[in-house]
């Protein structure tokens, strides 16, 4: 009997515990869905905040690399890539996707008109430079609004500022160069990486300090490679002495890898030199691209 | 005196008239593997390809016609870069020159061995437009004109083909006459030759 009491007793126990349980269960569920209710609230009112941002925004993120540069970090630190791609909802609303579509286009341009003159290897500086000359000169064909002026405004690196800003005396002379055509180094290798999907076989290859980017599907060979990058201290040419002098190589093995430069197009040979000279191409002035573009063009029509 | 001789003598030691007059060449006139025949086919066909764009352009600058290997005056402007010591060896113009016969934009004196060659900056069809634009511009048709009248003659002074070289006129008509637009006459010489546009060509 006292069992049996006890058993009822349990029981309403047990009864009374698994009501506690249920409401501790119900509060924490509220508390839980509250929780994510205020979350998602902070997203969304986040999300607005960033949509306002980047509406606002918008103009300078396109134009003034360095801006856009920060709200790439910045993006990138939260977990979204709105300059990646124009698809999507970054994309559609900021319409910068097309920056970068645009970019690469540009930089195919360029790599591809100069190949047959270096052998589809060019130095990621040189090619921000070519890049941003031509989307100068687009601006200035199809001119809208904007007019320049704000020159002083942008560029970190120096080189790339005396560069354009003398090409702009030499052949724009009555067009003052843009700011909002300019982009980075960082832009370059971007807008390579959104290439690489297309099957563009385009690389980017790290050569002594510098970063050269190969426009032909390639492997350069260890020797190669460690030419190229010692020719880059030696003002663009080097000849077999200099090569055994620094890296202690034998004869055959130096002509091997200058012979093998010679065909990939890589180099160029000075035979009017004593001993013969082997050159990179690449370093011509700016104001050329025009003649080496006509001539590329007519080479390939023909 | 004595000054105007020095500078005189200056102003012929200056190298280049052809940049007094304005020529820019490209900035790869002054890379040192330019005055090589590159072995690599490739590069040597893009090579071949710049070296014809900057002889076209350079003669069409000067107005000259006729590249000739022994012409010292203008092969040492063009060929023979002195800031850099280095100049292209004869038979390396005369692979250039290959390449832009084959792009009909230059012809070998047949009886030359290759020594000379016309280069065609423009196309006898071109010639042959800006001389009919002439001519029924001055009301000329259906007269007779000699060959000099239209290369030396006053009324052709300030055009393009004033001073054409012979060779090109005489492929200028050629266009014309194919097209039955001109009938030509011989003359005693090459300058008495004479030449008459019918009215069809008119446009």
């Amino acid at each position: 009997m006292n069992r049996r009491r006890m058993q009822i007793g349990g029981r309403a126990y047990n009864e009374r515990l698994k009501a506690t349980n249920e409401s501790y269960q119900r509060v924490g569920q509220s508390l839980y869905d509250s929780q994510l209710q205020q979350l998602q609230s902070q997203l969304d009112t986040f999300r607005a905040n960033l949509e306002v941002f980047a509406r606002e925004h918008r103009k300078d993120i396109q134009k003034d690399p360095v801006f856009r540069m920060h709200f790439q970090k910045m993006c990138a630190n939260i977990g979204v890539d709105p300059l990646a791609s124009s698809k999507g909802y970054w994309g559609e609303l900021l319409g910068v996707g097309d920056f970068y579509y645009e970019l690469g286009i540009q930089i195919i341009d360029v790599c591809l008109s100069t190949r047959a003159l270096n052998g589809g290897l060019m130095e990621l500086s040189e090619i921000k430079r070519r890049v941003e000359r031509m989307r100068g000169i687009q601006n200035s064909n199809s001119k809208t609004t904007t007019t320049g002026g704000s020159r002083n405004n942008a560029p970190q690196d120096s080189n790339s500022s005396s560069s354009s800003s003398k090409w702009a005396a030499i052949t724009l002379s009555n067009n003052n160069k843009d700011t909002s055509m300019e982009i980075t180094e960082d832009d370059v290798l971007r807008a390579i990486k959104t290439l690489a999907p297309l099957g563009s076989g385009f690389q980017v290859l790290q050569l002594g300090d510098k970063k050269m980017v190969s426009s032909v599907p390639r492997e350069l060979n260890r020797d190669q490679s460690l030419i190229l990058a010692l020719v880059q201290n030696t003002s663009g040419h080097i000849n077999a002495n200099m090569v055994s002098e620094r890296l202690g190589w034998e004869s055959g093995r130096i002509e091997t890898a200058l012979d093998t430069l010679l065909e990939d197009g890589l180099m160029w040979i000075d035979q009017q030199a004593e001993p013969y000279e082997y050159w990179v191409p690449g370093f011509f002035e700016p104001e050329d691209d025009e003649i080496y573009a006509t001539t590329t063009v007519a080479a390939s029509s023909s | 005196m004595s000054d105007v001789t020095a500078s005189n003598a200056a102003a012929g030691l200056s190298q280049s008239p052809a940049l007094a007059s304005g020529f820019q060449f490209p900035s790869i006139h002054n890379f040192p593997p330019f005055y090589t025949l590159q072995p690599t086919a490739s590069t040597w066909k893009n090579q071949a390809e710049l070296w014809s764009t900057i002889i076209m352009r350079y003669y069409k600058h000067h107005r000259l016609y006729q590249l000739d290997l022994d012409d010292t005056a203008v092969n040492d402007q063009l060929f023979n870069n002195q800031r850099i010591n280095r100049r292209l060896k004869p038979e390396t113009i005369q692979a250039i020159v290959d390449v832009m016969v084959k792009k009909g934009d230059a012809e070998w004196d047949a009886t030359s061995k290759k020594r000379r060659a016309i280069v065609y900056w423009r196309k006898p069809e071109d010639w042959a437009e800006m001389i009919l634009a002439w001519v029924f511009e001055l009301g000329l048709n259906n007269s007779i004109l000699t060959f000099y009248e239209i290369a030396h003659g006053e009324d052709s002074e300030g055009q393009e083909f004033h001073n054409i070289h012979p060779t090109v006129l005489q492929k200028t008509m050629e266009v014309l006459v194919r097209r039955g637009i001109a009938a030509t006459f011989q003359g005693a010489t090459f300058e008495e030759m004479g030449v008459k546009f019918f009215n069809a060509g008119a446009k």
